[in-house]
C-alpha cells in the first residue's frame, strides 16, 4: 500500500479540504515522505497566491460611482424648498378658507353628497401631489445615471 | 458574522432611506473583492474601470432586492461575476479554455524544487517577492474562471459556499475546478523552473 501513492485531488483535498479525507488516505500521507511533501508543494503554492498584491485602482471609485448616483446638495435643496413651498401653499389656503367661509362650509357640510365630493376631491389632490413629488424625484435620479 | 449582518442592515436601510452619501461605506467595504474579480476576469484597463462602476450603479438600483440571506460582500460579488461574465459572452471570450496541458511524470521530481528548496516561512523576503511575482504573473495566464476562484478561495479566504454563490457553480463542480487550476498552475510554474534551471 505505502508504494501506491494517492491521487493530486487526494493531495489537494488533503491540503485545503481535510474534512473530505477519507481515513486512509490520511494514514498513508502521514506515513509517507513523498506525499507530505506533495501536501508542501500545494501549500507553499497557496502562501504565495495569498501574497498576491492586491489591487489598488488609480482612480477613486467611490467618488466616481457616487457622482453618478446623487444629485449635489445644492439640487436637493432647491427640491426641499420647493416641496415645502407647495406644501406650505397648500395648508394655507385650506386654513383661509375655512377661516374666510365658516357659514359656507357648514352649510356644504349639511349637504351629503358635496361633502362626500370634497372629502373625496381633497384626498385625489394630496395623493397626486405625494405621488408627483416621488415620480419627480426617481425620475431625476435615473436621468442622472443615464446622463451619467 | 452577526455583527457584519447588523451593519449591512443598518447600511442598506440608511441607503434606502435616501441617504445616498452611506453608499461610500459600501463601496469602500467591498471594492476589494470586486475590483479582484474584474481585474482577474477582464484583462482590458478601460472595460475593468467601465465594469466597476457599472457593478455598483446595479448594486445600488438593485438594493430594495437585497435580502439579507447572504453577505452584502457576497451578493455585490455576484453582481461582479455576473456583469463580467456578459461581458466576456458579449466580446466572445471564453471563460474555462478545458483543453489544459497535460501533466508529465517527469515534473513530479523537480516539482519540490520550487517550492520547497528553502522553508517558505524563513526565507529571504526577497526570494518570496520575486516568486510571488513569478507566481501572479504564471496566474494571469490562467482561464478567467481559474483565475477567479483561485484568487476568491487563497487570497480573499473565502469559503466554498460563497464562492458557489458567486459564480453560481455546485460546490462540487466549484471544488473540481480549483483542483484543475492549482494543478495546472502548479504544471507551469514547474516548466518553468526546469527551463530557467537549464
Ligand atoms: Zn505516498
Amino acid at each position: 500500500m505505502k508504494n501506491i501513492h494517492v491521487s493530486d485531488v487526494d493531495i489537494q483535498r488533503f491540503a485545503f479540504d481535510q474534512n473530505g479525507c477519507e481515513p486512509k488516505m490520511v494514514e498513508h500521507i502521514r506515513t509517507c515522505e513523498k506525499c507530505q511533501q506533495r501536501v508542501d508543494t500545494y501549500l507553499s503554492l497557496a502562501d504565495i497566491i495569498k501574497g498576491q498584491p492586491k489591487v489598488t485602482p488609480d482612480y477613486d471609485l467611490a467618488n466616481l460611482v457616487l457622482g453618478k448616483l446623487a444629485p449635489s446638495k445644492k439640487t436637493w435643496t432647491i427640491y426641499n424648498y420647493l416641496i415645502g413651498f407647495i406644501v406650505f401653499l397648500v395648508v394655507g389656503v385650506a386654513i383661509l378658507t375655512i377661516g374666510l367661509y365658516q357659514n359656507t362650509i357648514s352649510y356644504l357640510l349639511d349637504n351629503a353628497f358635496i361633502n362626500q365630493a370634497y372629502c373625496f376631491a381633497s384626498a385625489i389632490i394630496f395623493i397626486t401631489i405625494i405621488l408627483g413629488i416621488d415620480l419627480f424625484k426617481s425620475f431625476n435620479r435615473k436621468l442622472k445615471i443615464v446622463n451619467a | 458574522m452577526e455583527e457584519n449582518e447588523k451593519t449591512d442592515k443598518e447600511l442598506v436601510k440608511k441607503i434606502l432611506e435616501g441617504n445616498t452619501q452611506i453608499f461610500e461605506i459600501v463601496i469602500t467595504k467591498t471594492q476589494g473583492l470586486v475590483l479582484s474579480i474584474i481585474y482577474k476576469m477582464i484583462k482590458d484597463e478601460e472595460d475593468q474601470k467601465d465594469l466597476a462602476q457599472e457593478v455598483y450603479l446595479k448594486a445600488f438600483n438593485k438594493l430594495g432586492s437585497f435580502n439579507f440571506k447572504a453577505k452584502l460582500s457576497t451578493w455585490i460579488a455576484t453582481i461582479t461575476y455576473n456583469t463580467c461574465l456578459n461581458h466576456l459572452s458579449k466580446k466572445k471570450l471564453p471563460m474555462l479554455n478545458l483543453s489544459d496541458n497535460k501533466e508529465k511524470s517527469s515534473r513530479e521530481l523537480i516539482e519540490n524544487q520550487f517550492f520547497l528548496n528553502t522553508e517558505i516561512q524563513t526565507e529571504d523576503p526577497l526570494i518570496k517577492q520575486e516568486r510571488i511575482k513569478i507566481v501572479t504573473a504564471e496566474i494571469e495566464k490562467l482561464p478567467p474562471l481559474f483565475k477567479t476562484i483561485i484568487t476568491l478561495f487563497h487570497q480573499q479566504e473565502l469559503s466554498y459556499k460563497e464562492i458557489a454563490m458567486i459564480t453560481g457553480l455546485p460546490e462540487g463542480t466549484l471544488k473540481s475546478y480549483l483542483y484543475r487550476a492549482r494543478k495546472q498552475l502548479k504544471n507551469n510554474l514547474l516548466t518553468i523552473y526546469k527551463k530557467e534551471d537549464l
